[in-house]
């Protein structure tokens, strides 16, 4: 939508629509390893339920997603589909990396095979550490990247540098 | 007799009607998607659903509305342009044309067809094309065999919907929706017209045939195939976003709003309430909500269905189609016409 | 038999409803999902993590040594250290002053950090703090190096894809019905039907001249929907139903199947167009010609009553008394077109 590209919005439409993108984010789940049993546990359990905070498991396409979880080992040769599946999302979006292997390489940081870390291929807005974390972890990371999206100017997201976000 | 006093020219009732039933659909869209779809199914798992959103997470699916406003229109390069961004909204029309017959009390109805109910099966059949649109512009194989998956779903079971109603038809003699409301509202239940004859009495298979076609015609589980996630990536919408993906949504959910009402028209009684004289003009005012209540009980069904079952195989659901309901839909128009003539 | 276990299955999912909104049992029916609810609400309440919970590594640092065997022993290498060596006062007078290790960094890199615990084990100086927030952190401000001109190289061109998107024109809109209710506004009649017919005789040549064959196809959807709307505007609704019921619901439906299950190529195809193109309008205007003749020999000026409208009983008292006999043969041909259908599909 050209909505938001161009030029400034007056503050409260700013705001209604960064609450909008904030309890909105459909998820698209990149499990790759034991990140993933854990990232299951928090987006289909009773217990953790992700939902609560408008993280909407639903999306099978990366078409309908706003947030991508990666989560797991990056390999080489996964990196031109994580690339494809990032360009396939429609902005805005956003990347959580979830866990050290996806952080930066983790317990694989010497290893021939291993990427270290997705940053280096795609823009992540939160990093979750752990080997792998906490469900609540995860949820907490959502928080972070929730309270990052409530305070965010648009316009400037969409200026079209680089994401730089602080 | 005591009616509602209000004259309104013709365009002036044509404008509030066009009015109110652009504001039905979202409506019903979010009631049902919030109600069932994010509570129902959550409390059917034990947890709680959207909380964040405003309290309860009331607000939740209009935060999504507007998140759906803001996303980027992507279009594939190879698509078909014109095809691929008209699908939804064809989609998304033929949603709007059933609401033009569903009666909410005597007048308060956008246009009292003759044919009302055959209207609203034909209409439904025009989705089909919105989604052949979709699947076909759409340049992906996954959105293709989606979109032919739902043509066939979607022809194969309009036919047990169609043979379903007219058991219906037989028992009121019309195909007016308005005017099966007032033949059950002045039915008699063994000489007892207290509370009417709502036809689920008689029609009871006819009701859950009706049901579970509904249940194929909105792709819901447990017959998803045309978009089923874990095979084909969605179908049709593989290619969607933002807020033409959020026109399908709304169809899906506007769809089985009116559908639920056209089920709780044919067989539980439509606006009518026992006690009351069908006639009286009060049914205009209290119509709609008595229908809401309605509709939202058969909505809970349709969607408790959905949210139990897993999806079936692609043959199954034709097997299902054609080997059951149908024989059964056709022996329930035979039962029901032997019975009307003897009776 | 299978719709039993449908039904519990049903009863199930039902149950745990019934469970989750009402905790306290049916008998005090108050809605309180978030106890009956199995889940923990996460940022506002906090689980306390079991004991043997792996959680966040921290240092007594009044008790580091700074002997480095925690650095070592870590599979990952993230924990940094440094310190120097300070005279410490002498235990007793007159003592010699004793050498003693000072810690001044203890970092742990979070992101490579598994909280193996390795670190922990031997030694007692670390320890765990299970309490501690379970850490997410953010991303530096500006770290997107190199890849990021690739990045946003991709980004430009995807915008003016968009941008592109954005200036595709609105197609035209579908037909719409007139309500019939009112006839006596014959001019809104007129305007009305002056706009479908246009928006058919467009829709009828780019049926023809289109060399996209699902286009024509949709353009056939577009004519078809004429019709029934101008069926509708001279108040025979059944017929105008019919209309979009079999030919858009069923007939061109049934195009499409075949045309995408034959040719998945989109764009325009050759071999479309075909060389008799003289000789096909020709037959068109004939055909036009003697349509037109016929209509208006047949009729003249004659108007239509005001009332036209035939309700669907009068059609079907029609069909089934003084057109019966047609009726049913017709009924019979398509019975018979059913089973050829059907016999043809199972030859072997």
């Amino acid at each position: 939508m050209g909505l938001v590209e161009s030029g400034k919005m007056p503050a409260p439409l700013t705001k209604l629509l960064n609450i909008g993108r904030k309890y909105s984010l459909w998820v698209y789940q990149w499990g790759l390893a034991c990140c993933a049993i854990e990232m299951g546990a928090a987006f289909g359990s009773p217990r953790y339920d992700v939902m609560r905070l408008g993280v909407i498991p639903f999306p099978a396409s990366p078409r309908q997603a706003d947030l991508v979880v990666v989560s797991g080992t990056v390999t080489d040769k996964m990196v031109p589909s994580i690339l494809r599946l990032y360009e396939q999302m429609p902005d805005p979006k956003y990347v959580i990396s979830m866990g050290s292997c996806a952080n930066c390489g983790g317990p694989y940081w010497d290893s021939y095979s291993v990427t270290k870390g997705i940053d280096q291929i795609i823009p992540v807005d939160v990093y979750v550490p752990g080997c792998p974390p906490r469900p609540e972890a995860l949820l907490e990371g959502i928080v972070l990247l929730q309270e990052r999206i409530a305070n965010e100017d648009m316009t400037a997201r969409w200026k079209g540098d680089p994401i730089v976000v602080g | 007799m005591w009616t509602l006093a209000i004259e309104l020219a013709y365009w002036q009732q044509t404008a509030i009607k066009l009015v109110v039933v652009a504001l039905v659909i979202p409506t019903a869209a979010l009631i049902l998607g919030y109600v069932f779809l994010m509570k129902m199914m959550s409390f059917m798992q034990s947890r709680l659903g959207p909380m964040e959103a405003g309290p309860y997470g009331t607000l939740q699916l209009l935060a999504d509305g507007v998140k759906f406003l803001q996303k980027e229109d992507v279009f594939p390069r190879r698509a078909d342009r014109y095809v691929f961004a008209l699908a939804p909204v064809v989609v998304l029309v033929s949603t709007f044309l059933l609401y033009v017959v569903l009666p909410m009390g005597p007048d308060a109805v956008v246009s009292s067809l003759d044919a009302g109910l055959f209207f609203v099966l034909a209409v439904a059949s025009l989705s089909v094309i919105g989604v052949l649109m979709a699947g076909w512009g759409s340049a992906n194989k996954y959105a293709l065999m989606g979109g032919m998956r739902a043509a066939g779903q979607l022809i194969a079971y309009e036919l047990p919907l169609v043979l379903a109603a007219i058991g219906v038809v037989i028992q009121a003699g019309t195909l007016d929706l308005n005017k099966i409301v007032l033949a059950q509202a002045n039915g008699e239940l063994f000489g007892w017209g207290g509370m009417g004859f709502p036809y689920i009495l008689t029609q009871f298979l006819g009701f859950a045939i009706f049901l579970v076609a509904v249940q194929a015609e909105l792709t819901q589980p447990p017959f998803d195939m045309p978009v089923a996630e874990s095979e084909i990536v969605g179908g049709y919408q593989v290619e969607y976003t933002g807020f033409r993906f959020l026109f399908f949504f709304m169809g899906e959910f506007g769809t089985a709003f009116a559908f639920a009402g056209i089920a709780s028209v044919l067989f539980l009684g439509g606006w009518y309430v026992p006690g009351l004289d069908p006639a009286s003009g009060w049914f205009n005012l209290i119509g709609p909500f008595v229908m809401f209540i309605k509709i939202m009980a058969v909505s809970a069904l349709i969607f408790w269905f959905r949210f139990t079952f897993p999806r079936l195989r692609e043959d199954q659901l034709q097997k299902l189609a054609w080997k059951v309901l149908i024989p059964l839909a056709l022996l329930n128009i035979v039962v029901t016409g032997v019975l009307k003539v003897l009776v | 038999m299978r719709g039993i276990g449908m039904l519990k299955g049903m009863g199930v999912t039902g149950r745990t409803m019934l469970r989750t909104l009402f905790p306290d049992g049916l008998r005090k029916p108050v809605p309180a999902p978030s106890r009956g609810a199995h889940t923990v609400q996460y940022p506002h309440v906090k689980e306390a993590p079991v004991t043997r919970a792996r959680g966040v590594i921290g240092l007594h640092h009044d008790n580091c040594t700074v002997c480095m065997l925690c650095a070592r022993e870590c599979p990952d290498w993230c924990i940094y250290i440094e310190g120097h060596k300070e005279l410490a006062p002498p235990r007793r007078p007159g003592g010699k002053p004793r050498q003693r290790a000072k810690i001044d960094r203890f970092d742990i890199d979070y992101a490579l950090c598994m909280y193996c615990g390795i670190c922990v084990e031997p030694r007692v100086r670390v320890l765990r703090a299970p309490h501690r927030r379970p850490a997410a952190r953010r991303r530096p401000a500006g770290r997107l190096d190199g890849d990021g001109a690739a990045l946003r190289d991709l980004r430009a061109g995807r915008q003016r894809q968009a941008a592109q998107a954005s200036r595709s024109v609105p197609a035209p809109s579908p037909p719409e019905h007139s309500p019939v209710t009112v006839l006596g506004a014959l001019v809104a009649q007129n305007i009305a039907f002056g706009v479908i017919a246009a928006i058919m005789v467009f829709a009828a040549i780019r049926l023809v001249t289109t060399r996209n064959v699902v286009h024509a196809a949709l353009f056939l959807v577009v004519v078809l929907g004429g019709v029934a709307a101008l069926f509708l505007l001279m108040g025979a609704e059944f017929v105008g139903i019919t209309q979009i019921l079999v030919y858009i619901g069923a007939v061109v439906v049934l195009f499409l199947f075949g045309i995408m299950l034959t040719r998945t190529r989109i764009g325009d195809e050759e071999g479309t167009d075909h060389a008799k193109r003289l000789p096909a309008v020709l037959a068109a205007a004939l055909v036009a010609t003697v349509t037109i003749y016929a209509v208006v020999t047949g009729f003249g000026d004659a108007e239509l009553p005001a009332d036209t409208r035939t309700t669907t009983a009068e059609v079907a008292d029609s069909i089934f008394s003084t057109y019966i006999v047609p009726f049913e043969a017709v009924s019979v041909l398509l019975l018979a077109a059913l089973i050829g259908a059907i016999v043809i599909a199972r030859r072997n």
